[in-house]
């Protein structure tokens, strides 16, 4: 019996084949020069002793297409709404490759990520082999589930199969269907639109995509709040004592107002009293905790913090280096570890590094701790980690050397105690009014010192207070301040955002910003040392032209219609909705959208024209 | 007479009392809420606020905190900016006489906090409610300063056609009252 085994990459397949087989495998070519097909024999729990013949896609082999009668230029872009959509081999050799392997199998094992996506590319995979074979049916792929490629989690993918999750592959199928004909009817319109207007040159493409211009938004969005600020005034009480020639400074409760009569009515009855009174010293253990399991998200907004790179290239690097089989997989929602998971193996292969062994020795010598586990848990994969060793300075990549140490900082930070301090806080009374101190005096570093990028310290102490002491308010001011204006928009903030709105995924996010960047709508500019995003003209106007159209209760700008269309698609893998009624409830929202539009484009070249004429 | 009946007939001349520092109201008296203002917050967020409630795609959405409608705050920084502990309120109050005077929380007020009495808008309870101010109710330099135990919030008449007067447009008004603040 023959298992054809079929994985998303080249790499992952070369890796798999490694390990099911011991390293007793031959290598045949196939007509894509980065795919070779695998054979080896494999002891099945449920088949026994079978022949395998691995190989692989490069992602996707099919995509979508409008029949050669409504390609550009030949029909009113609004009709691709309605149109029969095509399914398009796009990459015919591997397509062929898979149907051609499959002629001789008895079955099918799908080894694609394990996410929606990879669910979709393990239909896609099912579809080339069934051409090959008739006799291969949905029903009897085997579907392997696996995060990493550590040799025992690995072995044990493939001995506990799952059958393909075809909610998930309609889910992708719907969510692929509306983007290709929102992103496709639109961009012909813009494009063509804004070439006859010449504001695009006549080779230029504008396009439009259902997160792109959410992204795109929200960075309008802060630009528009910073270069509109306009600061006020506020107020605030500041108390200063004085004790054993020490000035302490104690901040009021209740924070500030922006009403000056408040506060000086406040503070005049302040003045009624000339000292303060003590009214609550309280000293105590207080923890910093150590950081969350990490997920794809919250290694792009450190990396973008930490080491100004792009969120993009903190993928990339992440991906090579779990290709590499150094690093989990990285494309994670989930911020916590299975309760079963070998921590101690992970760590003990840490212990030889120069510059985080001891820490890893320390940890394995007095013994490490359980990781917290945070709330969120996509059920695919865990939070991204180590999982086997590489010397950095033997990689090549400047961002793979920053973004292993970083995931290996963390995961020893997640394993190691909070970090312990010492602090006193005092309450002082004066006149009707409370206002605190505090000293902060870190007596265990813990996490801290292995995850360097963080910093908690020692702060200026309190002099000795005593309850119900009376002091001398050597210095009681009303103090006026006032609001600055916000910054432009970080990398990191940026992609908070999207998490947060469900633009895009953890593993898209990136590929939006840099499509946005790549479109001439946004560019990074530097100021005081940091990196901000900022919108081009041309990004301003689309964005100010579309939120000038008079919508029907919908913006094509803002997160809310995307965040919509994903909550749908979760039902859908939840079984609580089908395809074609998410399909047709959302197709028709654009439908309106686009019919709107379509009668309003003078306008938005004409606010396109305007703003990049104010900028140049 | 009953405690409301003779408060809806007293007046407060609030410049009567501009020149002490620290005074208690002599009567009970009845007011209408004119207008309330979160002195708590910049004008701007809550123009953010209004907008956003109005019609949320015009809502700037570049910031994250917890809105109706989507999340709009997550903590980047350890941190943040200083903020006032908790929302202090503002009243523009009106007696029977159609004296006006300004009057603010010495402490957080129930009726302002009441989820019964939410609507739904920034403001915590619609325009046009009565008042009752008791006696002995501290008044600084003019100004009154509410307790819990010093005033009974009555609710809103919806026959009294100052409901109406208030109420209609307030989305409108509230926008164009911040505007004007913002550019004096």
């Amino acid at each position: 019996m023959k298992i054809l085994c079929v994985a998303e990459k080249p790499s992952i397949a070369r890796e798999v084949s490694r390990i099911l087989s011991g390293g007793r495998f031959t290598t045949r070519n196939s007509r894509n020069k980065f795919i070779k097909n695998y054979d080896f024999t494999y002891n099945f729990t449920s088949l026994g002793i079978c022949d395998v013949t691995m190989t692989s896609v490069v992602g996707h082999i099919t995509n979508m297409d409008f029949p050669p009668a409504y390609q550009w230029g030949r029909c009113v872009p609004g009709r691709l709404f309605d149109v029969e959509v095509i399914e398009k081999v796009t990459k015919q050799d591997v397509f062929d490759n898979i149907s051609n392997e499959a002629r001789t199998a008895s079955r099918l094992m799908i080894w694609t990520d394990c996410d929606r996506e990879g669910e979709f590319i393990g239909f896609e995979i099912y579809k080339a082999a069934f051409k090959g074979n008739s006799a291969i049916q949905v029903g009897d792929i085997w579907r392997s589930q696996f995060s990493h490629l550590e040799r025992s989690h690995i072995i044990d993918a493939a001995s506990h199969p799952r059958s393909l999750d075809m909610n998930s592959v309609n889910a992708v199928a719907c969510r692929m269907e509306i983007d290709f004909r929102v992103g496709t009817s639109f961009t012909r319109l813009l494009t063509d639109c804004l070439k006859q207007n010449r504001i695009i040159e006549k080779g230029g493409l504008a396009s439009y995509g259902t997160c792109q211009f959410p992204t795109l938004g929200f960075v309008v969005d802060r630009y528009k709040r910073v270069k509109s600020f306009i600061p006020e005034k506020f107020w605030y009480i500041a108390v200063d004592i004085r004790k054993q020639n020490q000035k302490s400074s104690f901040a009021w409760t209740k924070g500030r107002f922006f009403d000056r009569m408040f506060v000086t009515q406040l503070y005049q009855d302040c003045l009624q009293t000339e000292e303060g009174t003590i009214t609550n010293v309280e000293s105590k253990r207080t923890t910093n905790w150590r950081p969350l399991p990490l997920t794809t998200v919250e290694l792009q907004k450190d990396c973008a913090r930490f080491f100004r790179m792009s969120a993009k290239a903190a993928l990339d690097a992440a991906e090579r280096l779990y290709n590499k089989g150094f690093l989990s997989y990285p494309r994670t929602e989930t911020d916590s570890f299975p309760a079963t998971m070998d921590f101690a193996g992970v760590i003990a292969k840490q212990t030889g590094d120069g510059r985080w062994g001891a820490y890893a020795n320390s940890l394995m010598a007095n013994g490490h701790e359980m990781p917290r586990n945070g709330s969120h848990d996509d059920k695919a994969h865990p939070a991204i980690h180590p999982v086997n060793y590489v010397a950095i300075d033997s990689l090549t990549s400047a961002d793979e050397k920053k973004v292993y140490e970083y995931v290996v900082r963390r995961f020893l930070a997640c394993c190691s105690k909070d970090a312990v301090g010492h602090q006193t806080t005092a309450t002082l009374q004066w006149g009707n009014e409370t206002f605190t101190a505090s000293g902060l005096i870190v007596t265990e570093k813990n996490y801290l010192e292995i995850y360097t990028y963080k910093k908690w310290e020692t702060t200026k102490q309190l002099p000795p207070l005593e309850e119900g002491e009376k002091v001398r308010i050597s210095s009681g001011q009303m103090k006026e301040g006032e609001t600055s204006p916000p910054n432009h928009m970080t990398e990191t903030e940026l992609i908070a955002l999207m998490d947060a709105n469900g633009i895009g995924t953890d593993a898209t996010i990136a590929e939006h910003i840099e499509k946005i960047m790549q479109r001439d709508y946004i560019v990074k500019h530097k100021q005081g040392g940091k990196e901000y995003i900022v919108p081009t003209p041309l990004g301003m106007g689309l964005i100010e032209g579309f939120d000038q159209m008079e919508f029907d209760n919908i913006s094509l700008s803002k997160p809310f219609l995307r965040k919509l269309l994903e909550n749908s698609l979760q039902k859908i893998v939840d079984g609580e909705r089908t395809k074609a009624d998410v399909l047709e409830e959302v197709k028709q929202i654009y439908r309106q959208a686009y019919g709107v539009s379509s009668q309003k484009m003078t306008l938005l070249a004409s606010v396109c024209r305007q703003i990049i004429a104010q900028n140049s | 007479m009953s405690e409301i009946a003779i408060a809806s007939s007293n007046s407060f001349d609030s410049a009567k009392y501009v020149s002490e520092s620290a005074s208690v109201t002599k009567e009970p008296v009845l007011f209408h809420i004119l207008h309330i203002i979160n002195i708590s917050k910049s004008r701007l967020s809550q123009r953010d606020d209004w907008l956003e409630y109005s019609d949320p795609n015009s809502a700037s959405v570049d910031r994250l905190n917890k809105s109706k409608k989507m999340v709009r705050e997550v903590n980047i920084d350890d941190d943040g900016p200083i903020v006032s502990a908790f929302d202090v309120y503002k009243l523009l109050l009106q007696d029977s006489h159609k004296n006006v005077c300004y009057a603010f929380e010495k402490e957080p007020l129930r009726f302002l906090r009441d989820q019964r009495q939410s609507t739904g808008t920034p403001l915590p309870i619609r325009l046009g409610g009565k008042l009752l101010v008791k006696k002995d109710t501290p008044v600084w330099n003019g100004v009154l300063f509410l307790e819990n135990r010093q005033c009974t919030y009555l609710g809103v008449d919806a026959n009294d056609p100052l409901n109406a007067q208030l109420n209609t447009g307030l989305v409108e008004k509230y926008i164009a009252i911040l505007d004007q603040e913002l550019k004096s």
